[in-house]
């Protein structure tokens, strides 16, 4: 019996014992014989009965009779003593459990609700004195799906004035508590929230089991917004929910980027060189929103803000050589990251700020548990390979001689249609298909099963009032770049040296060493208090991956090679086509350390009101060394060094106070709050050449150059909100914000940012109800809201540059405008409209949409100024954003133990210029024009027309070649089309889980690097082959861009888990004395195939992420495989 | 509701505080960049000076891309299908006069024009803060020389530049200046009162005053005031230079003078109207080294410049050799007699050369005068101007003085007579610019 008081034999015989109670019982509600098939059931299973029923002020005896007959159960009571209870019931229930149900009704009064033997009820009166504090209650909460308990539940105990959370083993405990009936709640960020009544009996602990479900009621699931945690049927706007700690166990995920990809809609993970260790991403949300500022949505860790780029919002670029930084978001360890939840749309900026006009990603990291302690280790062995077909194409070698000179060696060079047919210079024997020489393993530039380790151990317990969780992890990756066995061996050889560093050998690795800890407090029922620190250790080999990889993909060996080091021919070609000792024997080392501290209070004085106040520092240094050691190459080899450190200091203060208050069936909520972030970078970056011999040391270097670097910039800000409720179906709220940045210097006077939202659950409403059928949770919701986006100091005062020149001899310094000012530059103003609907259809499916328009004002655009003028910035674009997205789960089956479901995400954006200010009436090679996207290709395609020698010849001759005018719009960089597809598939009561994620993007232009290098290195046999069409002919020949773009739709089988928890009964291992609570093995795959029709590398790595439509020479993204192992002794 | 009425208004009370304590603490919100260079910092002889230097390394600049771009679009430098880019790039597209494709593929920016218009607006900063800080006698000085620059540029432009183009300039408080178009005229009389300025303040100094002196006679002989112009450099001695050079690799790069890697070689009648720069042999003023066989024709051979050696090597901005080959001109125009001719001899005489006859038509010695020039001033940016002077004060069709026929990479050549500048790029930035080159 779920609601706690079991009643034994021995009781039952002492109830019907009370004169006049069973021999004069009735059997009150009518009930159909048919019915009563319930006797042979438990009452167990009886009071899970679900029943629908609504009362509006009926007496307490009625009540009863409505609850039985809607239930078909049959419960006993004394009429004369119930009918004259004084308590009328208000009773609103949805397949309500019987038990609950039950409950509900007799709340406040003096009665219980018990089970009888033979399947029948009563009601008899309480006899316990309630003033005794000496019950309690205890109790498990599981997954509704996995049944696997779930750890940080937060229960609360009659509105909230007593709290606590689950354990690692979904266990929680109250004790102390006063005989009588008690509502628990429990809340848990992305699952239903549960309302369940118990009753307590003196001395005794009331054990209860409850069930959250993650899907199903979505609109009850809790959320974690700038003001406390809210239920999404308050929300306005859409929250995607990513349960990490799930998630991390069963997929192919190694760091937060992934964690992210393809779980959200609208937020795309832009992936850098694929293979690249520490690799950096770019995050947008809704696209790209802006045409000069950073797009890269904010990450709020714990209620703090957390640096997620390696750049400055809104600086341009990073000066650090060496190739890119990895991304210091994926300085936090995945594995100990609880929740993501990420908030697009109007409501982003104006709880979190101005620069959250790009969306958030609020992280919540997992925190200590009362009870006993819990360890957890993990392990997972990544092997990964750049797949070789999409790095190295196809090639050809044409074979020729020369016709005026027969003694010449065969030409495998220049050979094309113009040397044959125009000048007659060449003659063309054979083609024969060559491999590339970077295929060959002893020199392979791309290592094959490259290997990441990662380690992790947590623990965590405590008390209710004291709990502490605290975690390492140790991982290692080794990228996919390396410089072969042989090419070491012929670099030691040529430059006479007896060894050669692991950073020579395998110039891409990255070491990450973490810990996390939590310490959290609740010193009375009203206060809790938490200390969180982070702290990450990285090592990290960076490399500039376009030093290795161009149009040596394209070249293969010469005639007569052997493809050995022992062969002149062959060593003569490696020097020419691959790196030289310079490009390999360079070396960048970069550390970084960072620490992050948060301290967090809530309290909760009243029952209506509830603060919380957050402070938290996030400090980091960078310290990157790029050498290419001095007399390398010889004594007169100058050697070359950069070294760049940074000193990065992030602080934030956030304090907001929200008042909660009931009247009749309106709520009221009011929010207040203020946020305190600074953010500063101090750096300096020395370069130097001119090296002592064998050094690498700036400190030997005869010439020096410097630069500073300095980025700092304060935000204030404060909002009010304010949130009706009515009879919990509609919501509204409306939220204003100011803020002040030092962006903006002292002229700049603050501008009341307005946010408005309302959310209807218009299935909750009586006239609707039943009048839906197959629907039910619809919510309807719309929001709006205003940003701003402030631009830096730098654009609004401008710069002036120093530098050094150098005039017949004699060095000058120099100091000169780069930048011109502009006093009156003001903030990108947006402006959003979300639109969407929930609903849960035919009780399985649920859905969630969201149409979004959005137009930014102001934007900050430069003006380049070319001829003469120094750039300036200005206030000159507008752009219209609009987009959709789309999510739907659908429960495909679940019977005897399979179950099986999948997820569809869909989203689409588009944007459009509006204007440029005084642009030019013209297209030309500008990319940026009124009326198309902001990230437009504008080009033109080549043509021919066969006509030299009097008529069509088949060949294509330069003086032939033309092209398209003018300029006309050709497509978009970015993917406006993009969905995901995540099928799972369960046995044995989700023993065993497999899951896997396909995504597919189309409706994007992407350069075809492959062909233009072909078109260069003439390996491709349509470059000298005369029966290649004509317009092929001329894109060969014609050296033009834009005729190589093409499509760069593609499907990528993205990610594979197959999980496997094993059974209890395997756990205890008694003759080998080894115990374990939990464990599980996961086998993942990443990136395992891709489907497309481009020919090029990978339409999905890009050079540089910052900069979409970059694909120069892009590594693919690897296969990945993993074993993750999961052990909680 | 009585409780829910006094949270309510406590709780907007709250929020109005907040707002207002924000609202009116801005000294929260002061942050600083000690990094950041500003114009109160560099206010100072030193800043003026650094100012100054910075017109200077635009000067460099500036002259570099110069030499090559007008070496490009006239007969200066030849072609070949070897070059790296043989189509859709930029030079190939001035050796072909193809201006509406160097125009197209320039669509961001305006290499020719922009490098130029720097030297105008830097100098526009450098003289307001010489002025200000810089004490005498440098004061005259370096206004002279900055004068002297800016006249030189505005100069250029009207020789290289097909009318209708701008010059912009800056502010004393950076504020960009948009200019109205200019023709060739009215940018050279511009250029001219710049330089009389650069000669009032330079009295002093010889160097700035020679070199003012001669970039005004070219000016004035562009503009048809011979008089004016043999005036100008009459006190010139011949044995002046005005020398600058930058810093090897600083700003020559890949399309530097050492133009090896651009894949154009010297030229050589290039166009049926081109001069015979290697034909001729001379060596002296128009040294060469051998590339190899054309790639197309493996019976030719290319030649490479060798004037520049290495990038250090300065380009000469003026010299008395340009000043009695102005006079000589001057001298012609007036019918002087032989005193064309022995001007012209005198110099040759000095470096060995044979001495050069009369060829008999008033035609003939202007072709054979500015054949002289091109051999005298040839890769130095003084071509360009001097084909155009061709058809602007002597009435010569442009069809017999650029490059003409078919161009041997394909298609005809062009029919473009000046450099244009980008329409694109000045329209969109630029209010008053309305159209693009008009005719030249």
């Amino acid at each position: 019996m779920t609601l706690g008081s079991r009643i034994g034999w021995r009781e039952i015989v002492a109830i019907l014992a009370i004169a006049g109670w069973v021999g004069r019982g009735e059997a009150q509600g009518t009930v159909a014989t048919s019915e009563l098939s319930h006797l042979t059931d438990t009452a167990d299973a009886l009071l899970r009965r679900p029943v629908t029923l609504s009362l509006d002020q009926v007496p307490l005896g009625t009540a009863i009779r409505a609850v039985a007959r809607r239930a078909g159960v049959i419960i006993l009571y004394r009429h004369e003593v119930i009918d004259t209870s004084s308590r009328l019931v208000t009773l609103d229930a949805m397949k309500t459990s019987l038990g609950d149900v039950m409950n509900r009704v007799l709340s406040s009064t003096r009665f219980q609700f018990v089970s009888l033997p033979g399947g029948q009820f009563s009601v008899v009166p309480g006899d316990i004195d309630r003033t005794q504090a000496n019950g309690g209650i205890e109790g498990t909460i599981v997954d509704g799906k996995t049944q696997q308990p779930l750890r940080g539940v937060t229960v609360t105990l009659d509105d909230s004035l007593k709290r606590t959370r689950t354990d690692t083993r979904g266990k929680f405990q109250f004790t102390g508590v006063t005989a009588g009936p008690h509502r628990l709640t429990a809340r848990y960020v992305g699952y239903t929230r549960l309302i369940q009544d118990v009753t307590v009996r003196d001395d005794v602990t009331a054990t209860v089991t409850l069930v959250l479900h993650a899907t199903g009621h979505v609109l009850d699931q809790v959320v974690v917004t700038a003001t406390g945690e809210q239920r999404i049927r308050e929300l306005p706007h859409i929250v995607s929910v990513i349960h990490a700690d799930s998630v991390v166990r069963s997929a192919p995920i190694t760091d937060v980027a992934e964690l992210l990809q393809s779980r959200v809609p609208g937020l795309q993970v832009v992936n850098s060189n694929g293979g690249v260790a520490g690799a950096p991403i770019a995050l947008r949300l809704r696209g790209q929103t802006s045409l000069s500022l950073n797009s890269e949505p904010i990450v709020i860790v714990d209620g703090v803000r957390y640096r997620s780029t390696a750049l400055d919002q809104n600086q341009a670029q990073d000066v650090r050589g060496g190739g890119p930084a990895s991304s210091p978001l994926n300085d936090l360890n995945v594995n100990d990251i609880e929740t993501v939840e990420v908030v697009k749309g109007p409501s982003a900026s104006t709880l979190y700020g101005p620069e959250a006009s790009n969306g958030v990603i609020v992280i919540t990291t997992k925190r200590g548990k009362a009870g006993p302690t819990q360890w957890h280790w993990h392990a997972r062995p990544v092997s990964s390979t750049v797949p070789q077909d999409r790095v190295y194409p196809k090639t050809y070698a044409v074979w020729s001689h020369d016709p005026n000179d027969p003694t010449r060696v065969p030409l495998s060079w220049q050979c094309d249609l113009v040397s044959q047919y125009k000048y007659h210079a060449c003659v063309v024997d054979s083609v024969t298909p060559a491999t590339s020489v970077s295929t060959n393993p002893q020199f392979a530039l791309l290592g094959k099963n490259r290997p990441t380790w990662q380690y992790g151990l947590d623990v965590g317990g405590g008390s209710p009032t004291l709990r502490y969780f605290l975690s390492g992890n140790y991982d290692r990756q080794v990228g996919a770049i390396q410089v072969a066995p042989a090419l070491i061996s012929m670099y030691k050889r040529d430059l006479g040296l007896s060894t050669v560093s692991e950073a020579v050998r395998n110039p891409n690795t990255l070491q990450n060493i973490g810990t996390h800890g939590t310490v959290a407090a609740d010193p009375s029922p009203k206060l809790s208090l938490s200390a969180t620190t982070d702290y990450s250790q990285h090592t990290h080999h960076r490399l500039l991956t376009n030093r290795y990889f161009g149009a040596a993909r394209q070249n293969f060996l010469p005639p007569g090679a052997t493809g050995s080091l022992s062969d002149s021919a062959t060593v003569r070609y490696l020097r020419g086509v691959y790196f030289t000792p310079f490009s390999a024997f360079q070396t960048t080392e970069a550390h970084t350390s960072r620490f992050t501290g948060i301290v967090s209070m809530s309290a909760t004085p009243s029952e209506w009101l509830s603060a919380r106040g957050d402070a938290g520092i996030d400090v980091g240094n960078d310290a990157s060394h790029t050498a290419l050691p001095g007399g390398l190459l010889g004594s007169s080899d100058p050697g070359a060094v950069e070294d760049d450190r940074r000193a990065n200091t992030g602080r934030t203060m956030n304090a907001g106070v929200t008042a909660r208050l009931r009247s009749g069936s309106v709520s009221f909520s009011t929010a207040v709050g203020v946020q305190y972030i600074y953010s500063n970078t101090d750096g300096i970056n020395t370069s130097g050449t001119n090296l002592a011999p064998g050094s690498s040391s700036i400190g030997t270097a005869r010439t020096i150059y410097t630069s500073p670097v300095w980025v700092e910039a304060i935000t204030l800000g404060s909002y009010v909100q304010e949130q009706l409720g009515f009879n919990d179906r509609l919501f509204l709220d409306g939220a204003l914000r100011v803020d002040g940045s030092s962006r903006f210097g002292d002229k700049y006077h603050p501008t009341p940012l307005p946010k408005l939202g309302a959310s209807w659950i218009l299935s909750d409403e009586p006239w609707l109800r039943g009048r839906l059928p197959g629907v039910r949770d619809l919510k309807l919701r719309a929001a709006y809201g205003a940003a701003t986006r402030y631009p830096t100091s730098f654009m609004k005062l401008g710069s002036i540059g120093s530098s050094i020149v150098t005039v017949n001899g004699q060095t000058y310094s120099t100091f000169d405008r780069t930048v011109l000012t502009n006093p009156d530059l003001r903030p990108e103003r947006s402006r959003e409209i979300e639109y969407g609907a929930d609903a849960v259809l035919f009780s399985r499916v649920n859905t969630s949409i969201a149409w979004y328009n959005r137009r930014t004002l102001d934007e900050l655009k430069q003006w380049d100024n070319p001829t003469g003028i120094a750039a300036i910035w200005r206030n000159s674009a507008s752009v219209a954003q609009h987009g959709f997205e789309a999510t739907v789960d659908i429960p495909l089956f679940d019977t005897r133990g399979i179950h099986s479901d999948v997820r569809y995400m869909f989203s689409y954006n588009r944007n459009k210029i509006l204007s440029l200010g005084d642009e030019p009436s013209t297209i030309g090679y500008v990319s940026r024009l009124r009326g198309y996207p902001t990230d437009a290709i504008f080009g033109v395609r080549t043509t021919v027309v066969d006509t030299v020698g009097g008529g069509p010849d088949g060949i294509v001759f330069p003086e032939e070649l033309g092209h398209t005018s003018p300029y006309t719009f050709m497509g978009v960089y970015n993917p406006p089309y993009v969905s995901t597809v995540t099928p799972s598939l369960s046995f044995w009561h989700d023993q065993i889980r497999v899951t896997t994620v396909f995504d597919h993007e189309t409706g994007f232009l992407i350069h075809d690097d492959f062909s233009a290098f072909c078109m260069q290195a003439q390996t491709c046999p349509q470059a000298f082959n005369s029966s290649t069409p004509i317009l092929l002919q001329a894109k060969y020949q014609a050296n033009n861009f834009y005729d190589w773009l093409e499509p760069g739709d593609f499907t990528r089988w993205r990610e594979i888990g197959i999980t496997m928890t094993i059974p209890q009964r395997f756990l205890q291992l008694k003759p080998l004395h080894v115990g374990f609570s939990h464990a599980s093995f996961s086998l993942q795959g990443r990136n395992l195939a891709i489907w497309t029709k481009y020919k090029g590398p990978d339409p999905e790595a890009h050079v540089d992420p910052w900069i979409i439509g970059s694909n120069a020479s892009g590594i693919p993204l690897p296969h990945a495989w993993s074993f993750r192992f999961d052990i909680t002794p | 509701m009585h409780t829910v009425a006094v949270a309510h208004r406590v709780s907007i009370i709250c929020g109005c505080v907040v707002v207002s304590f924000l609202v009116a603490c801005h000294g929260l919100l002061d942050a600083s960049d000690p990094t950041l260079v500003r114009d109160p910092d560099i206010a100072t002889a030193a800043g003026a000076d650094a100012r100054r230097q910075a017109t200077v390394a635009a000067m460099i600049g500036a002259t570099q891309s110069t030499v090559i771009d007008v070496s490009m679009i006239s007969d200066e430098r030849g072609w070949d299908q070897s070059a790296q880019f043989p189509l859709g790039f930029d030079l190939a597209f001035l050796d072909r006069r193809d201006g509406a494709s160097y125009e197209r593929v320039h669509g961001s920016d305006d290499p020719h024009l922009g490098a130029l218009d720097w030297i105008v607006s830097k100098s526009s900063i450098a003289i307001t803060n010489v002025r200000a800080y810089t004490p005498e006698p440098s004061r005259r000085e370096y206004l002279g020389q900055l004068y002297a620059y800016r006249g030189w540029a505005i100069s250029q432009m009207a020789e290289d530049i097909c009318p209708g183009f701008p010059i912009n300039d800056v502010s004393p408080d950076a504020r960009p200046i948009y200019s109205t178009p200019y023709t060739t005229d009215s940018a050279a009389t511009y250029a001219v009162r710049m330089l009389d300025t650069a000669l009032a303040y330079a009295h002093d100094s010889t160097g700035i005053l020679h070199y003012a002196s001669v970039v005004k006679g070219r000016t004035l002989l562009n503009l048809g005031r011979y008089a004016e112009a043999a005036a100008a450099v009459a006190t010139v001695p011949t044995s002046f230079q005005y020398l600058l050079a930058g810093e090897a690799g600083n700003m020559f790069g890949q399309y530097g003078p050492d133009w090896t890697y651009s894949g154009f070689p010297l030229g050589d009648r290039e166009g049926h109207n081109g001069l015979p720069y290697l034909s001729v042999g001379d060596t002296i003023r128009v040294p060469r080294v051998l590339r190899g066989h054309r790639v197309s024709d493996t019976t030719a051979l290319e030649y490479d410049q060798a004037k520049y050696p290495d990038y250090t090597i300065p380009i000469v901005l003026a010299s008395g050799i340009e000043a009695r080959l102005i006079e000589a001109e001057v001298s012609l125009h007036d019918n002087g007699g032989t005193d064309w001719l022995d001007r012209l001899n005198a110099l040759r005489t000095v470096i060995g050369l044979d001495t050069l006859s009369d060829p008999g038509t008033p035609a003939t010695r202007v072709d054979l005068l500015f054949q002289e020039r091109a051999f005298w001033l040839w890769l130095t940016g003084r071509r360009l101007g001097d084909m155009r002077r061709l058809i602007r004060n002597y009435g010569r069709d442009p069809e017999t003085v650029f490059p003409t026929g078919q161009y041997p990479l394909g298609g005809q050549y062009g029919n473009a007579t000046a450099i244009p500048f980008v329409f694109a790029v000045e329209h969109e930035f630029n209010p008053n610019i309305t159209t693009g080159c008009t005719t030249p």
